[in-house]
């Protein structure tokens, strides 16, 4: 078992990744990439939520799987 | 051709084939030990049921109409996983601990395992989550027939009508019941886990998620030429929906939409399921943290580019919501269409199995359970209940899919069974404030989570529901435009004219201001009772607290729990709990059951049918959870509760203190403790004292044992909150045999508690009729202790409650143990008191003279009232007299007490002997003066502290031929006189000094009554109070006799009418006479000349007279008295001689001289000549005697005669 430190820790990070997200994905942030513009032709907010949903999985990942 | 209807059919039926296998190769696997589903990536996908067919044909449809909107649904879970280490884990943690099996288990659980909370929770489930069930089934309806209809397209019209038996949906749904009863309902566990089940979802899992990836690789890369080429042709063709969220979801729904999908991603019944319940080990959670969010990503990857793909090719021709299905369907291999299918089944067959399974273990656990168990009925004492159950469930999933597929026919097509989703989460979502506050907050309430629930439900329904009804037709529209009978403001996406909004951002807006709202409010306006404070503690403080069991006071066999367990496991199941019990071997059948083993049998078998369902079936077998105050104390952590109690106790017994033993009367202050506990502690009260006590005697060490080792008391005193229980009542003589609860506690000497009387045959013993009636009447538990004072049993008190509906606990034991003692103290005091009393007063009563005696010189009347506080020292007395006389008395030793009443014995003997002397009041009163003074003396030289401080005496003769009244006193108050005509005088009488002082000697006061007048003596007791004037009592007395009537019996009333205080603190004596006079026809005179000549004229005289009275019997002998009378006083007296006869009750004859020397009565010698004169007349007198008068002294002899004529 970890110790109860490492625990809360790893609660804490998760919880502002949590938080990180929400902003993120919520207006005003999401509405700066929310145009009909193309980025290597496909539309930008499709490649933007896409983006931040797999680097905030990998994040999860880090934080969640490592004991320290 | 490949997609002939036999062929759909045949490999719908292989996969589901398929699907049977994967679930049966699991439940063998784990029925051998080696689970296939202990693995974190199976947990991962298993929790992938919340990709529905919803979700994989719809996705696509939503996102050509409004592009990457749909992703507001998947972006929620991921905050939800990122936040799992925080939220997820203590929910798991939580469950696995309660053995909670579903979601209403949860709430019920954390709020003091309220059984409503969890039948509520159910039902809102069921409500909320039926039409989504029918959105499955449509999906896969439908489906089927646009494949089997090809190449002919499928509008959506050709939809809404196929028959029944030709109808996809309804086949589905009855296969789909047998699959979940199959494996959702095998057998009843207590970890509620279906292995087969999880392994079958994860399969699909996989399969819905290769066929989806499948298709979007076809689309993109196969008709398209990648990513770029595809949304190149988009951009060109104008579809600018698939570019932009704001002009097709506002920013309201997309927040809300996050916010539902995150709540539901855990609420959903079936979510739960999987999460929760399924979860085989916690650390799991950690890889799904990331693998579940990475499958939704991957599984949504491709629904922007086929909707794209969809609306290039087809634009409106082809309803979007089918493009997964027709886009192969049209431009590839018939395969892949057909794998589309089987994926789009296996997401629609996912979510109705466990979504069944989580819904039905909620109605059987939640629901019917409760109910079938509530009231202590029957079926808590049936044998195998594991097949009801098991029974239940099954009917509930075959209900559930019926129901849905009711729906779905009902609603059939159009947009209503598309939102349907949205609204189904909207509906888990009103758990999130009971479940997410009841596991940070610990002041939740079950009230509150009531309130808030039924509020945020009723608003759902009505702002979300009703208008999706409305959508499918099953509402007049106008309800949704104009509002219920036309009233505006009710419109249900307008409530209250809140516009402007879109439908869920409206309906959320208010239900989470009803639900959060009632929840706080009511939670904070009250405080949470003691069940639901440890619950909150528990789920709190879950993953800081060591995991502390409760610890359990009840009183249950292992036997019995045993048999509770294969009632409702089997008995292999009841096998296994015992088995696992951790702190060993749980002991022989008969033996008592340890509280860890109830509480371990009760956590197992709440994983087989819920925490309240357990929660009554043990307390069937088991009595009623008792919280000791000390686990009370530590499982809430905050001490105020215990302050609380305690203070309440403090209160109480204080309140004894003061409100027992008011008095010093044995019978008040048993009342007095029947009532200081009504209705703090218990109902009804009643005390039972040993016979001897209530009469003041001692009890005796042993206890009064009679018959066959019976105890009989009586009860004494009885309180309670209504005056009609059918309890003994008061003065009956109670019989206790040796089991019953009141003998054990004299035989033990402790308090006997009783929590259930019902169980109690040695109560019932006593009288069993009686016993019934109480038992109907509502009394159900008591309390019983013994009443000891000095080591000594004075009786028992009973504390019964009824209205009170908690039972009486181990703590109420002490506080009644502690109220008996003090209130046996009160008791023993006022028992020693009524005896000393009872003996003083006895023994002053024997002084006084019960009867006046005989006479006819006054007519009396007496009162004597002992003062409240004690006997005391007065006394009173009526001595008949020689002559026609009588000799009245009165007294007052001073001081209370026993000692003052024998002091007072000791005179008033002393009185009546020196008053057969016949002496003048004035001497008598020396002569008291001079024993007082004696006895002070001789008590002084015995060291004896409490000497008589002295006594106060009056002492007056009354002469009824004469009228003269000759008066002393020794400091005692003047007596009244009251004149036949009502004048008062306080009669001037030398006061003199109190006995015992000695100093100057009496005097006596000589004064003539007119006949008729009212002599009243009295104790200052009468006159005299502390806080009043000597002089206003004498006042008050003054008027009261004036006023009086005449006879003294009417007077002594009148007068202790008018001065009796209140309270008497000294005790009082009154005598009243009234004075006649003896008619002078009945007296008789004569001077005798002194010469013996003259005897003979007064013996004829005599006989004159004698006959005239009538009395010629008499005659001779009393010439011959008179004879020797005259003849002894010619001889020794001196002066003149008179003679007297006196007709009165007896006839008397009276010889007076003037000489002093007193004749002695001799028994003459044989020789001797004299001295036989006195002889004779003892011989012939009844009585004789001499007295001294101021001139010399008479001689008196008394003859029986017959009654006067009206004498």
């Amino acid at each position: 078992m970890a110790e109860p430190g490492d625990d809360e820790r790893r609660t804490g990070r998760l919880a502002a990744l949590a938080a990180l997200t929400l902003v993120l994905i919520v207006p005003p942030l999401l509405s700066q990439f929310d145009r009909m513009e193309r980025v290597f032709d496909v539309p930008v907010i499709w490649v933007y939520l896409y983006l931040v949903w797999a680097v905030v999985i990998g994040l999860i990942a880090v934080i969640g799987g490592r004991p320290r | 051709m490949l997609l002939q209807t036999w062929v759909i059919v045949a490999v719908s039926v292989v996969y589901l084939g398929l699907l049977f296998a994967v679930a049966f190769f699991a439940d063998r696997r784990a029925d051998a030990g080696r689970s296939m589903v202990n693995k974190a990536s199976v947990y991962a996908l298993s929790l992938a049921v919340y990709e529905t067919a919803w979700g994989f044909y719809g996705n696509v449809g939503t996102a050509a109409s409004s592009g990457v909107g749909f992703l507001s649904v998947y972006l929620g879970p991921l905050l939800m996983f990122s936040l799992g280490w925080l939220l997820l884990r203590r929910i798991i943690r939580v469950s696995r601990r309660h053995r909670i099996t579903s979601l209403a288990d949860f709430v019920s659980a954390r709020y003091g395992k309220s059984a409503a909370l969890g039948g509520l929770v159910t039902i809102i489930a069921v409500i909320g989550i039926v039409p989504y069930i029918s959105l499955q089934l449509k999906a896969i309806s439908n489906t089927f027939e646009v494949i089997r209809r090809h190449p002919d397209t499928t509008g959506a019209a050709d939809l809404s009508h196929v028959p029944l038996f030709q109808d996809t949906g309804f086949y589905v749904a009855l296969l789909l019941a047998a699959f979940t009863i199959l494996f959702g309902t095998r057998h009843l566990d207590a970890t509620e886990r279906h292995e087969g089940v999880v392994a079958a979802i994860a399969f699909e899992s996989v399969v819905k998620l290769v066929m989806f990836l499948s298709v979007g690789v076809f689309v993109t890369f196969w008709i398209f030429d990648g990513f770029g080429d595809l949304f190149s042709q988009a951009h060109g063709a104008g579809l600018s929906q698939l570019f932009s969220l704001r002009d097709h979801t506002s920013t309201g729904t997309w927040i809300w939409l996050n916010v539902l999908s995150m709540l539901a991603i855990v609420l959903l019944p079936r979510q739960w399921q999987m999460l929760v319940v399924e979860n085989v080990d916690e650390r799991h959670l950690k890889r799904a943290m990331w693998l579940f969010p990475l499958y939704l990503l991957a599984i949504t990857f491709f629904v922007l580019p086929i909707a794209a793909g969809g609306l290039l090719l087809f634009g409106k021709s082809v309803d979007a919501d089918t493009y997964v299905l027709t886009l192969p369907l049209a431009e590839g291999p018939q395969a892949l269409a057909l794998l589309v299918f089987i994926g789009g089944i296996s997401a629609g067959t996912s979510m109705i199995i466990v979504e069944t399974i989580a819904l039905s273990t909620m109605v059987s656990n939640s629901l019917v359970m409760p109910l079938l168990l509530r009231g202590k009925s029957r079926l808590a004492q049936q044998g195998d209940l594991s097949g009801l159950v098991l029974g239940i469930r099954r009917v509930t999933i075959v209900l559930i899919l019926l129901l849905g597929y009711g729906y779905f026919r009902l609603a059939g097509e159009g947009p209503a069974l598309g939102s349907i989703g949205t609204v189904s989460f909207a509906a888990v979502a009103q758990f999130a404030p009971a479940i997410l506050g009841g596991l940070f907050w610990k002041g939740g309430t079950r009230r509150g989570v009531l309130v808030g629930l039924v509020g945020g439900f009723a608003v759902w329904a009505y702002t979300l529901l009703m208008p999706n009804f409305a959508d499918a037709g099953l509402l007049p529209v106008s309800f949704l435009d104009h509002g219920p009978l036309g009233i505006e403001w009710l419109r249900p996406q307008q409530l209250f004219g809140l516009g402007g909004m879109d439908p869920i951002s409206h309906a959320m807006f208010w239900s989470a201001l009803l639900n959060i709202g009632g929840y706080v409010v009511v939670s904070l306006a009250e405080r949470p009772s003691a069940a639901e404070g440890a619950q909150a503690v528990q789920f709190v403080d879950v993953l800081t607290e060591p995991v502390r069991e409760r610890r359990w006071q009840v009183r249950t066999t292992v036997g019995e729990l045993r048999t509770l367990l294969e009632r409702f496991l089997g008995r292999g199941g009841a096998q296994r709990v015992l088995r696992t019990y951790p702190e060993g071997k749980p002991g022989a059948p008969e033996a008592e059951a340890a509280p860890e083993l109830v509480h371990h049998v009760e956590a197992q078998l709440a994983g087989s049918i819920g925490a309240a369902s357990a929660r009554l079936a043990v307390d069937a077998v088991a009595g009623e959870e008792h919280f000791g105050t000390d686990e009370v104390m530590e499982m809430i952590g905050e001490a105020s509760q215990r302050v609380e109690l305690v203070r309440g106790r403090l209160r109480l017994l204080f309140d004894a203190t003061g409100g027992i033993g008011t008095t010093l009367d044995v019978t008040r202050t048993a009342e007095e403790l029947a009532q200081v506990a009504v209705p703090r502690f218990a109902d009804y009260v009643t005390v039972e004292l040993a016979e001897p006590v209530l009469r003041g005697d001692e009890p005796g060490v042993e206890p009064a044992v009679g018959s066959g080792g019976s105890t009989t008391m009586r009860r004494t005193a009885f309180s309670g909150v209504r005056q009609d229980p059918p309890l003994f009542p008061l003065g009956d003589r109670i019989t206790f045999v040796p089991a019953s609860p009141p003998a054990r506690t004299i035989e033990s000497g402790q308090a006997v508690l009783v929590p259930r009387l019902v169980q109690s045959q040695g109560w019932r013993e006593v009288d069993p009729e009686r016993a019934e009636r109480v038992l109907e009447f509502g009394i159900h538990s008591l309390i019983t202790a013994p009443l000891i004072a000095r080591g000594v049993l004075l009786g028992v008190v009973n504390f019964w409650r009824s209205d009170k509906p908690e039972p009486f606990e181990d703590d109420d034991l002490s506080l009644a143990a502690e109220l008996a003692a003090r209130a046996a103290v009160s008791l023993d005091n006022a028992r020693r008191y009524t005896r000393e009393h009872g003996m003083a007063v006895t023994l002053q009563r024997s002084l006084l003279p019960r009867a006046m005696p005989a006479q006819n010189a006054v007519e009396v009347a007496s009162r004597y009232l002992p003062a409240q506080e004690g006997v005391g020292g007065d006394w009173f007395d009526v001595i008949p007299l020689p002559g026609a006389r009588v000799a009245l008395v009165i007294g007052d030793v001073v001081g209370h007490g026993l000692h003052a009443a024998a002091t007072m014995g000791r005179l008033q003997t002393a009185e009546r002997n020196f008053s057969s002397l016949d002496l003048p009041p004035d001497e008598i009163l020396g002569h008291l003066d001079e024993l007082v003074t004696r006895i002070d003396q001789d008590a002084i030289a015995a060291g004896d502290e409490t000497t008589i401080t002295g006594a106060t005496c009056l002492y007056a003769v009354y002469d009824s031929v004469s009228r003269n009244c000759s008066i002393a006193r020794a400091g005692h108050p003047a007596p009244a006189l009251v004149h036949p005509d009502g004048r008062v005088e306080f009669l001037e009488v030398p006061s003199g000094l109190p006995l015992g002082i000695g100093g100057l000697p009496f005097e006596s006061a000589e004064l003539e009554l007119p006949e008729g007048s009212r002599l009243v003596l009295f104790t200052d007791g009468l006159v005299e109070r502390r806080n009043q004037d000597i002089d206003t009592g004498l006042r008050m007395l003054r008027e009261t006799l004036a006023h009086a009537a005449q006879s003294p019996d009417q007077t002594c009333d009148a007068v202790l009418d008018t001065l009796l205080p209140e309270l008497q603190s000294d005790d009082i004596a009154l005598l009243v006479a009234r004075t006649k006079v003896l008619d002078a026809s009945h007296v008789a005179e004569w001077d005798v000349e002194s010469d013996p000549a003259a005897v003979r004229h007064v013996r004829a005289a005599v006989s004159r007279q004698l006959e005239t009275w009538g009395l010629e019997e008499l005659v001779e002998t009393t010439e011959l008295i008179l004879s020797e009378l005259i003849t002894n006083a010619l001889r020794h007296g001196a002066g003149p001689i008179n003679v007297r006869l006196l007709r009165d009750r007896s006839l008397i004859c009276e010889v007076s001289d003037q000489s002093s020397t007193s004749p002695h009565l001799r028994y003459a010698a044989t020789t001797d000549e004299g001295g036989r004169g006195l002889f004779l007349v003892a011989q012939f007198a009844e009585r004789w005697g001499t007295r001294y008068t101021k001139d010399g002294k008479v001689i008196w002899a008394e003859q029986a005669a017959p009654e006067l004529p009206g004498g």
